[in-house]
């Protein structure tokens, strides 16, 4: 009986670590729907190059490799993502959305080959940082430490991020941005550079995502447009440009994976999916789907 | 102001001819291919490029007629593609038969999705016919004893065609299964050319323009919505079963997201307001992979690069951009400019 | 009063939450009248356009075209009917031609959108009707252009068109002179007289000079409710409209 609960709280944390590395995809890609309306596909690409560049920086043989990546890696991709955000995502505004779902499309075509082209095909592990490595354990039950650092770092970032949008200038003017972009360029206010920021934001969380989940899975050319379904997913359930949501829905998920595999090993997925499609179908904006951000 | 009736004239002719005249070429090269190419390699990959075409007119009637970005149409390919292997392997090997269990079965399917995405526009739209069409892959991909999960089927057949007793045709040759592709894929693609240019296909038009007003015509929209939604999943599920016997092996990979990407990016690239654009734009995708390919296998990077060239300097699409121009040209005016936007 | 109103409605309500933008309105339209429907900005015109056409549901109350209860049927179905509706907002189909735009809407009054396989130019019959269509409301010489080489007025003009594709008996124009120049403006007016003649028509309109010269009768909204109806005479001279209305107008 001991040995049940012990197992059965592993899977409750191991879905937990799950969902704060959703939580960050999830919450750029749906902050990126809420204020620009743009679908970014290329969001998993970010993610995949978040794991890239981390995995390079642990070839580095100095302990603080992890820490420098950490820092750096989400400082180049937000970089990156400014670029594209500001040269070829920008001049598409005014058009359809399938223009804008196109291009980022194209950039997913173009990262993915771009890291297989740099990495080559073949599946890459990066090591736990030195500071997190072992298990942490409570008479019978132990628990891998790092995992736990991953479960204390979602609920961190969280505050972070809602502390931006909601006592920054910067978060007042994404949610302004998002109710009324017009308004806002009426005002004086330069909304091109929000929404740069906004996608560069994004783009920093997804790789950040990417850094911290390498070292718990093995990084692979294809793990971006995995991984995208699944934060499509989470934002789907929480509502298109609910931050609040993206939460939920990432722990809905982790949830749903951990434990879904224990009752019908290979359809976990169709367990998330019968949620998700009674959802979009019943009620569209996902469930906290009236507040945006 | 004399010149009108003239310069309309001369314009309608313009209009016609080009048509007419490209449509016979391409016809005639599409019949001579397998002599100009002289080669098995390449007759495949014409081969492959028909149904890639057939497949992304199919896309074309929600994209580009009714205004519906669908991000799940390899739902239709890989549908279609199991349910030939099926047939044709465990129950009965009939050409004929695959065939049309690839169309019935993504008919039905196409109507059972269609009622819940018709409802939906925009990017919603998108994400609810994504996730039907995720829902599938995972099924195929567990679902071992069926679809022999992600190892997927091998060994699907070529049965021959003809009359039982009176005559036969072996289509195990590279150039007569090529013929036999160019009849089925031409014969569908001129069907649905017909439906495009009906009342019907006027009405789709109209609800990509407004479907609103389409409404205040007396017009059920959801239900136009979901004919077209049929009309697309049946094509697109003929297109799968011929890819299924075409290349004899199926994986659930036909049914992930990305393929139903590289279908939009057929589309787009031929050009989505043109009837024929996606068919070139499906020519053009398989050309560039197989070039790319001889050189270096990344070759998403160049279909990437071009894509987004393409979004941001030719969102009208590669034949669509050609179609304006001399459409322009025969006016004389500047009649196309507004067009574009 | 023994024949039955082309139009009416019953105790019409619409609330939005706690704002009840049209409330308890009784309103009746006879056969042939040229009808207008006033109000300041809010008043709940457009809402009650919106319920009367189907595009919304009534919170309580009914609609009634020509004695049939059509309360809640969808826009489509209420267009069957015989009820035609324009926009306020220029609603047509922009990448169509102005052929199309009419001919499209004739094809669907007559059934035939089903039709999948027969080339659209072989309807001869519907094409002869939407060019004479596009004659009425001067667009004739424009029938193979794209719409957007069409100026505004011309625009609202091929708007109406499609409307009288439908061979509506009851029409529902939504400030049918809305942003024109005043030339447009007095062609469109005479367009609506021409239509009025053989049709009845209700429309809202903010440019007060040309509800009181066409109008047989006026209906005043003031907050959700009819303050007052009549002749355009007995409107000029209500007190309780001077005071709710025509107080900075005149």
């Amino acid at each position: 009986m001991e040995l049940d609960v012990s197992f059965w709280l592993t899977q409750f944390l191991n879905g937990l670590a799950n969902a704060m590395v959703l939580f960050l995809i999830a919450s750029g890609l749906t902050i990126l729907l809420g204020v620009l309306g743009v679908l970014n596909l290329a969001h998993g690409s970010f993610y995949m190059l978040g794991a890239f560049l981390i995995f390079s920086s642990s070839i580095i043989k100095n302990p603080s490799w992890f820490w420098v990546g950490l820092l750096l890696a989400p400082l180049v991709v937000a970089g990156f993502g400014t670029i594209i955000e500001a040269f070829c995502l920008r001049p598409l505004y005014g058009r359809e959305r399938l223009y804008t779902l196109l291009l980022t499309y194209g950039f997913t075509l173009i990262l993915d080959d771009l890291v297989l082209l740099i990495w080559g095909r073949d599946y890459k592990s990066v090591p736990i940082p030195a500071l997190f490595e072992g298990r942490l354990t409570i008479g019978d039950f132990s628990y891998p430490v790092y995992f736990l650092f991953i479960i204390a770092v979602g609920p961190l970032l969280g505050v972070f991020l809602w502390f931006i949008l909601n006592k920054t200038n910067f978060g007042k003017l994404i949610r302004a941005a998002a109710t009324d972009s017009e308004m806002l360029d009426a005002l004086g206010v330069n909304v091109n550079r929000v929404f740069t920021g906004v996608f560069a934001l994004g783009a920093w969380l997804a790789s950040l995502g990417g850094i911290l989940a390498a070292p718990m899975r093995s990084v692979e050319p294809g793990m971006g447009v995995e991984i995208i379904i699944e934060s499509f997913i989470v934002v789907i359930i929480g509502g298109m440009g609910s931050y609040l949501g993206a939460f939920v829905g990432a722990v809905l998920i982790g949830m749903l994976k951990a434990f879904g595999i224990e009752i019908l090993e290979n359809f976990a997925m169709i367990f998330i999916y019968a949620l998700v499609l009674p959802i979009l179908i019943l009620r569209p904006r996902g469930l906290f789907g009236e507040t945006t951000i | 102001m004399e010149s009108t009736s003239g310069k309309k004239l001369l314009s309608r002719l313009m209009e016609r001819i080009p048509n007419r005249f490209g449509v016979t070429v391409l016809l005639a090269l599409a019949v001579l291919a397998p002599f100009l190419v002289q080669n098995d390699y390449y007759i495949q990959l014409c081969t492959e490029i028909l149904i890639a075409s057939l497949l992304a007119i199919s896309l074309n009637f929600l994209i580009g007629f009714t205004g519906l970005v669908s991000l799940g149409h390899a739902v239709y390919l890989g549908v279609g593609a199991y349910a030939f292997a099926l047939l044709t392997k465990n129950v009965y090997p009939s050409m004929w038969a695959g065939l049309i269990a690839a169309g019935a079965s993504c008919a039905l399917l196409a109507w059972f999705m269609g009622v819940f995405c018709v409802r939906l526009a925009g990017l919603y739209f998108a994400m609810l016919t994504l996730a039907f069409s995720q829902v599938v892959y995972t099924v195929a991909y567990y679902w071992r004893d069926v679809t022999g999960g992600d190892d997927g089927m091998l060994g699907i057949p070529k049965p021959e065609i003809g009359i039982p007793g009176a005559f036969s045709i072996s289509l195990e040759s590279f150039t007569n299964f090529y013929y036999f592709v160019l009849i089925i894929v031409t014969a569908l693609i001129f069907l649905a050319w017909k439906i495009a240019n009906s009342p019907f296909g006027r009405v789709l038009q109209a609800i990509r323009e407004n479907p609103e007003r389409v409404e205040f015509i007396g017009l059920p929209v959801h239900r136009y919505k979901l004919y077209a939604f049929i009309i697309a999943g049946t094509l697109g599920g003929f297109a799968g079963g011929l890819y299924s016997t075409f290349q004899g092996y199926i994986s659930p990979d036909l049914l992930y997201w990305t393929q139903s990407g590289e279908i939009v990016l057929m589309t787009i690239l031929g050009g989505m307001y043109s009837f024929l654009g996606p068919a070139f734009g499906a020519g053009m995708l398989l050309f560039i992979r197989d070039t790319v390919l001889n050189f270096m296998e990344y070759w998403r990077i160049v279909v990437g690069g071009i894509l987004v060239l393409l979004v941001l300097f030719l969102p009208g699409g590669i034949l669509g951009f050609f179609e304006e121009w001399a459409s322009r040209l025969s006016i004389g005016g500047n009649d196309g400019d507004d067009t574009r936007s | 009063m023994a024949t039955t109103p082309v139009l009416e409605t019953k105790a019409l309500t619409k609330s939005f939450g706690s704002l009840l933008a049209v409330n308890e309105v009784d309103f009746q339209v006879p056969v042939g009248e040229l009808c207008a429907v006033i109000g300041p900005n809010g008043a709940g015109k457009t809402t009650f356009f919106n319920l009367i056409s189907g595009r919304l549901e009534p919170t309580s109350g009914g609609v009634f075209f020509e004695g049939e209860d059509i309360t809640g049927y969808p826009p489509h179905a209420v267009v069957k009917k015989g009820v035609g509706r324009s926009f306020q907002i220029t609603n047509i189909f922009p990448r169509l031609s102005v052929l199309d735009n009419v001919r499209i809407a004739v094809l669907a009054r007559r059934g035939k959108t089903l039709d999948m396989f027969s080339p659209i130019e072989k309807h001869t019959e519907e094409q002869e009707e939407a060019l004479s269509i596009l004659g009425e409301v001067e667009l004739g010489h424009k029938a193979h252009h794209p719409t957007t080489k069409l100026g505004h007025g011309e625009r609202r003009n091929l708007e109406l068109g499609i409307t009288l594709a439908l061979e509506p008996r009851l029409i529902l124009l939504d400030e049918p002179t809305a942003g024109m120049s005043i030339e447009e403006t007095s062609s469109t007016i005479e367009l609506v007289k021409k239509i009025s003649a053989d049709k009845t028509v209700v429309f809202t309109e903010h440019d007060m000079s040309v509800v009181f010269s066409i109008a047989d009768r006026i209906s005043v909204l003031h907050q959700g409710s009819i303050i007052a109806e009549g002749t355009p005479d007995e409107i000029r001279n209500d007190d309780l409209v001077r005071l709710a209305y025509l107080g900075e107008e005149v």
